[in-house]
């Protein structure tokens, strides 16, 4: 491996230590003021996830009428990415459960997904936002299947990666349900398939909810629609209930397939961005607020654009924002954005940011490119003096 | 004893299509939510009450009373229920000692005692009004009178610890029990004794109660002035000779508690002896105190002790216990457990947090008080 130094960030410990001061103030700030505004808008995010899903299903009703099954499955689409993630994620986040709201308390939620919430609390919020790009330990960084930057060791498998990606994205919450068993290491003999027992068991009783809810339970409310619609009319009744029930199940199919796409889309776009840095186990050893923060925000990418795109990527596009205080309310990253962005020009930190095409194009650049042997040195070690007394 | 219903039918078939409709998805939350637009009342999961009346009952305490939905099953005289108001956009419970509205089962009265620095309590004083619709919950609590009532009981109250002790009064008057009943009944005066004219109407029209109001300004903050009774062998003695084979029930602030605690157990009847209490566990303040850490998971409960200047996830790790964690730092909730009692300080925040029921971390919390916590993950 290279051993070429870039410098980036803080020179000296006093330098990282006003960083640490002047990022921790920026949250400060924030914090106390955290109350009925929030209450309000997380309040209204599930209203809208409730009314769009609710127009959705109904619209599907109408059996393949394309106005109706068109905009139907679009809307059910729509209302999964919002309860996915401006609701989901963040809650689960425990960002809003200082309101001591059952429907919004971190530990409690669960979302319209196939991931267990236990299981999404775990390698997410913890392992996730812990080691964030830490090659090794963050393993979310690739998934275990791609190689997204050259401390990865090439394998015969990458060179199908950008099929492999195309897979990933389709059925993305299949791939997330799955993920923190980590069934690579199983596969390789790392890992005893009886010690993903139990987490498999979770996994299994979500999936089952939720197959049972788009797959059976609303396809025969659809056969039922169908059915007494040709009830009414005397039209063909078996034909119409077969249709009224094959329209919402392929529905509900197209509803969860542009949920997937997207969400793979904008947490693609968050961290595996050209100019995204990784780090070792080592180098994080020991680590100050300081050092941590500066990881965060090396290994963050945010996107530009309005406020429906910050609705709908759950505000990850303020991904640096969310890696540096994961449990304020996402609604607020967008009014720390610009503080946190000019303590980074002072400290000569990079900031990414950029429009969601173009993001989204160097995510497609570095998975092409890394699926070659080789590839350009990402990975970091952040060189100042350690807080530890043994490495000082 | 008038004691709590079954719910209507209606009730129950609404809770059987709601879970029903949890197969398509719609959560107890959303159909609750959605039902509560057109009448919040008829919510089935998390029960709803409208304020019907409220008045004044001293300078400092106030009653509402509460008009429920068919889900409220009623209350057994001495039970409380919780209360929930949100301000600020953060639901705060609280646990009041409701008074059935002539024996209804739908109405109840609640009385408040404006507490220094209460989000709850001041919150009812200040901004709840008749026609609100506030979050309640259903009566719990074991503080009430056995069945059948014995002959005699004793009730002890100070201060708003008069309210389940007037809840089973007015029961007992309802229902012309046989039973004699002595109510020794401290305030720090008569301005401040809540119920006061409706005690002394009680009282000269009810001969089987025996009603013994005591001014003391003992079991309140030392500065002020005046009586300083408490409850002795002698005041007992000479109102209720035969005090120690009694049912006696004492609800009041701490000292006077533990008062009739050390009296019943050195009498060797502690048995005989209900104490309900419900004000906030204080904080001792004292970074030498060790308190009682109890955590259930799953059915399972561990208890360690824990000083006030370390983390409760280090102090429980000390003792020997897996306590399931995270990121060490606040950042991930995988330590998250529910606060049901005692208080903590948020060391992220510096902030004091009094349990009733809201979400802490144990990995950036210390103990103030003894603690119950519930481990949610």
């Amino acid at each position: 491996m290279s051993t070429k130094t870039t410098t980036i960030g803080p020179r000296s410990m006093e330098e990282m230590a006003a960083f640490e001061r002047e990022l921790d103030a920026i949250r400060d700030e924030v914090q106390v003021t955290i109350g009925e505004r929030d209450a309000a808008y997380i309040r209204r995010i599930l209203r809208i996830v409730r009314t769009t899903e609710t127009l959705g299903r109904a619209l599907l009703m109408f059996g393949w009428f394309p106005p109706t099954w068109l905009l139907g499955a679009f809307l059910l689409g729509i209302s999964k990415i919002i309860d996915n993630m401006e609701l989901g994620h963040n809650v689960m986040h425990g960002q809003f459960s200082w309101m001591n709201d059952p429907r919004f308390q971190g530990d409690s939620f669960d979302w319209d997904n196939t991931c267990p919430k236990e299981e999404w609390r775990h390698a997410h919020n913890f392992v996730h936002h812990t080691y964030t790009n830490v090659i090794g330990k963050d393993r979310d960084f690739g998934y275990g299947l791609l190689r997204l930057s050259n401390d990865l060791r090439w394998s015969w498998l990458h060179p199908f990666q950008l099929l492999l990606t195309f897979l990933l994205a389709a059925f993305f919450e299949w791939f997330v349900a799955i993920h923190d068993m980590q069934m690579d290491k199983v596969v390789i003999g790392r890992k005893k398939w009886s010690d993903v027992q139990p987490q498999w068991k979770l996994v299994r009783a979500k999936i089952w909810r939720q197959v049972r809810k788009d797959y059976i339970a609303w396809p025969l409310v659809g056969l039922a629609a169908g059915a007494a619609y040709g009830v009414a009319t005397g039209g063909a009744v078996l034909d119409l209930a077969t249709d009224g029930a094959l329209a919402v199940l392929a529905g509900n199919l197209v509803g969860n397939f542009i949920r997937n796409f997207w969400a793979w889309a904008i947490i693609f776009c968050g961290h595996f961005t050209d100019d995204i840095y990784t780090f070792n186990r080592e180098s994080i050893e020991g680590e100050t607020k300081g050092q941590w923060y500066l990881r965060q925000i090396l290994g963050s990418s945010n996107i530009k654009g309005g406020k429906l795109l910050h609705l709908l990527s759950g505000n990850l596009s303020h991904q640096v924002e969310h890696h540096l205080f994961p449990d304020i309310p996402a609604n607020r990253y967008i009014e720390m954005a610009p503080k946190v962005q000019a303590v980074c020009a002072k400290y000569r930190v990079p900031y990414n940011t950029g429009r969601f095409i173009p993001q989204l194009l160097t995510v497609f650049k570095r998975i092409a490119r890394y699926s070659l042997p080789g590839g350009s040195q990402k990975a970091v070690t952040i060189e100042v003096d350690s807080m530890l007394p043994e490495k000082a | 004893m008038p004691a709590t219903v079954t719910p209507p039918a209606t009730v129950s078939a609404t809770r059987r299509v709601a879970s029903w409709l949890n197969h398509l998805g719609v959560s107890n939350h959303a159909f609750d939510d959605t039902v509560g637009l057109l009448n919040p009342l008829l919510t089935v999961h998390r029960l709803h009450a409208k304020v019907v009346a409220k008045q004044s009952e001293t300078p400092s305490a106030c009653s509402v009373t509460l008009q429920a939905g068919p889900a409220f099953t009623g209350l057994v005289p001495g039970q409380y229920v919780m209360i929930s108001v949100v301000t600020n956009g953060v639901r705060h419970r609280r646990a009041y000692s409701p008074r059935s509205v002539d024996g209804r089962v739908d109405q109840f009265t609640i009385t408040v005692q404006r507490q220094q620095g209460g989000k709850v309590s001041n919150h009812i004083h200040d901004q709840l009004k008749v026609g609100d619709v506030i979050e309640i919950e259903a009566a719990a609590g074991d503080f009430t009178l056995p069945t059948p009532c014995p002959a005699d009981v004793l009730l002890i109250a100070g201060g708003s610890g008069i309210t389940p002790c007037m809840s089973m009064l007015e029961h007992l008057r309802r229902e012309r029990s046989n039973t004699r009943v002595t109510l020794i009944y401290f305030a720090r005066s008569r301005q401040d004794r809540i119920f006061a004219q409706a005690l002394d109407a009680m009282a000269s029209q009810w001969s089987a109660l025996r009603y013994v109001p005591v001014d003391s300004v003992a079991n309140t903050a030392a500065s002020l002035a005046g009586a300083q009774d408490t409850l002795t062998p002698e005041l007992l003695n000479q109102h209720v000779p035969a005090w120690q084979s009694v049912a006696a029930y004492c609800c009041g602030p701490a000292p006077l508690m533990d008062a009739a605690r050390d009296l019943w157990k050195a009498a060797g009847v502690s048995q005989r002896l209900k104490l309900e209490a419900f004000a906030p566990a204080r904080p001792s303040g004292d970074p030498n105190a060790r308190h009682l850490i109890h955590i259930v998971r799953e059915g399972q409960a561990i208890d360690f002790e824990a000083p006030g200047n370390e983390t409760l996830l280090v102090s429980g790790e000390k003792a020997g216990h897996a306590i399931k964690h995270g990121c060490r730092q606040g950042i991930c909730h995988e330590c998250t457990c529910r606060l049901n009692s005692g208080s903590i300080k948020d060391l992220v925040t510096g902030e004091r947090i009094d349990g009733d029921g809201q979400p802490v971390r144990l990995c950036v919390s210390a103990a103030l008080s003894d603690l119950q916590l519930e481990s949610m993950g």
